[in-house]
């Protein structure tokens, strides 16, 4: 067998990636939103949000959210330094505040586009093992609480904690051929190998490849009757590509 | 309630006696006792500070390192009044400045809104400090970079030999941290209460010292927060060896470590 050339690697990874977005278990989404309904529930909250750190550094983008104002704070990005989601992010650490009116850190503006601005927030990052923070959890106006908010904040952690996992499984599996290609020149012990495969697979835009595995991904997800239509249309689309070819 | 990294050390539940040498023991008031900080330059490395802030008082002197990718260092030094981009360095120089009143405090500013920065930046904040007879530097900023383990180590060691006092906030978050862990620098991280001159000592390092840090009132860019990290524990501690250095010029880097550990709560 001949050395794989760096772009049939990158190919390679490629397909992983999106083989990867097709195969992870369930949507992050659809698993930070639940996680969100039932953060809500535990703290009977007005409002649950999480948010994740965008690869920047520079944004968070909040993923799901659930309860008054979930609709309009869902898929919207803001500066890290904003907020009090942000201030999580940037310092890893839990923070619950009684009255965020008179907190300078809180970004009223955002709240006031949801159409509701809270009066108490508890918020605790999403930490990876090693001490990354990959994003927030924060619940508003939470009214089943402890006299002492740090029981309320460790419960939060804890869960945030879980939620680390979660996000880094799931980008894991979306960056299953990544991953396995970086391991595989990483345990040959070459070094600029792993770097230009890196730089390889990093300038290739897989957009169009990514949604077309998510697709795939939620018709998996529809159960027979959605499979069986989805098939047909797939195959009504490549029939008339055909002839149009 | 999850504490920052390294504060449940400090816990007075927890935290084991520490044997204090058989010499007569310095006192607060030998430490500290009529010290204002006056004559001691002390650095705050952070988001800037606002000079006119009424818990800052005025500043000595400014200097903002910006990204300059058209230098050979990747760097410029802007010397001259700026705003503190977030708060964060208000917040320190603000505890600093409640201890020491007389103290010079300057800013380096070095972190970005985001309170981030690149370690080429980091490495010259320090440099500069040693450069310009800074004696205390307060760094509420640390860096995960395996890379600039070995620059910021040297940076710290000889900050050590010219007895600039490099006080580090352990990170709020598990995972070693630069130059925070190192035996060069007086390492912190926050402890309950609000006496901002109770400290306790770490029998069990890396982190060493721990003073107030969890919910804490200071000084933001407009007006206060209540706040908790191991970054506002830090000042406390850099405002105590300013008002020790202010009374005792001539204390090594280990002595005025010594002096701290025979002042802490814990201490037998």
């Amino acid at each position: 067998m001949t050395d794989p050339t760096p772009e049939l690697v990158a190919l390679v990874a490629r397909l992983g990636n999106a083989m990867g977005v097709a195969t992870r278990p369930s949507a992050l989404e659809a698993e930070l939103g639940r996680a969100t309904a039932g953060v809500r529930a535990l703290f009977d909250a007005a409002a649950t949000s999480c948010a994740l750190i965008e690869e920047s550094g520079d944004e968070i983008r909040f993923i799901a959210a659930n309860g008054i104002g979930a609709a309009a704070i869902t898929g919207r990005s803001m500066p890290i330094e904003r907020g009090i989601a942000g201030w999580v992010a940037m310092t890893g650490q839990p923070i619950a505040i009684a009255d965020v009116g008179v907190d300078p850190r809180f970004a009223r503006d955002v709240a006031e586009e949801t159409n509701y601005v809270p009066t108490s927030i508890l918020a605790a990052p999403l930490l990876g093992d090693d001490g990354e923070v990959l994003g927030v959890i924060e619940v508003l106006d939470p009214r089943a609480t402890n006299e002492n908010t740090s029981r309320d904040l460790d419960v939060l952690g804890l869960l945030g904690s879980q939620l680390a996992a979660t996000v880094r499984l799931s980008r894991t599996y979306d960056r299953l051929g990544s991953v396995l290609v970086t391991a595989l020149a990483g345990a040959t012990g070459a070094a600029d190998f792993g770097q230009t495969l890196d730089a390889l697979v990093e300038s290739v835009d897989d957009r169009p490849l990514a949604e077309l595995a998510r697709a795939f991904h939620q018709i998996a997800e529809t159960g027979s009757a959605g499979q069986t239509f989805a098939l047909s249309v797939l195959t009504a689309a490549v029939d008339y590509s055909r002839r149009r070819a | 309630m999850t504490l920052p990294e390294w504060s449940s050390a400090f816990n007075d539940a927890v935290l084991q006696p520490t044997v204090a040498l058989p010499l007569p023991a310095p006192t607060q008031d030998w430490a500290f006792g009529e010290a204002t900080g006056a004559g001691v330059k002390v650095a705050v490395i952070d988001s800037g500070v606002s000079a006119e802030h009424e818990r800052v008082g005025g500043l000595a002197g400014s200097v903002a390192l910006e990204v300059d990718d058209d230098s050979p260092e990747g760097y410029r030094i802007v010397d001259g009044p700026h705003e503190d981009l977030y708060g964060h360095g208000t917040a320190c120089a603000g505890i600093i400045r409640g201890l020491a009143p007389e103290a010079d405090i300057y800013s380096v500013r070095v972190l970005g809104k985001n309170l981030t920065t690149r370690g080429a930046l980091f490495a010259a904040a320090i440099r500069w400090c040693i450069d310009n007879g800074m004696q205390v530097a307060n760094l509420s900023l640390s860096s995960r970079s395996e890379q600039w383990f070995g620059p910021l180590h040297a940076l710290a060691d000889e900050a050590y030999f010219r007895n600039l006092m490099l006080v580090c906030a352990a990170n709020n978050v598990p995972g070693p941290t630069y130059p925070s862990q190192y035996a060069s620098v007086f390492s912190v991280a926050a402890r309950e209460g609000h006496d901002p001159f109770s400290l306790a000592y770490n029998p069990r390092p890396p982190v060493e010292f721990g003073a107030p840090g969890i919910d804490v009132d200071v000084a933001w860019t407009t007006g206060s927060i209540t706040a908790t990290g191991n970054s506002f524990a830090a000042p406390h501690i850099a405002g105590l060896v300013t008002l020790l250095l202010s009374k005792h010029p001539e204390l090594t880097v280990f002595q005025v470590k010594s002096v701290l550990h025979a002042l802490s709560s814990n201490a037998r």
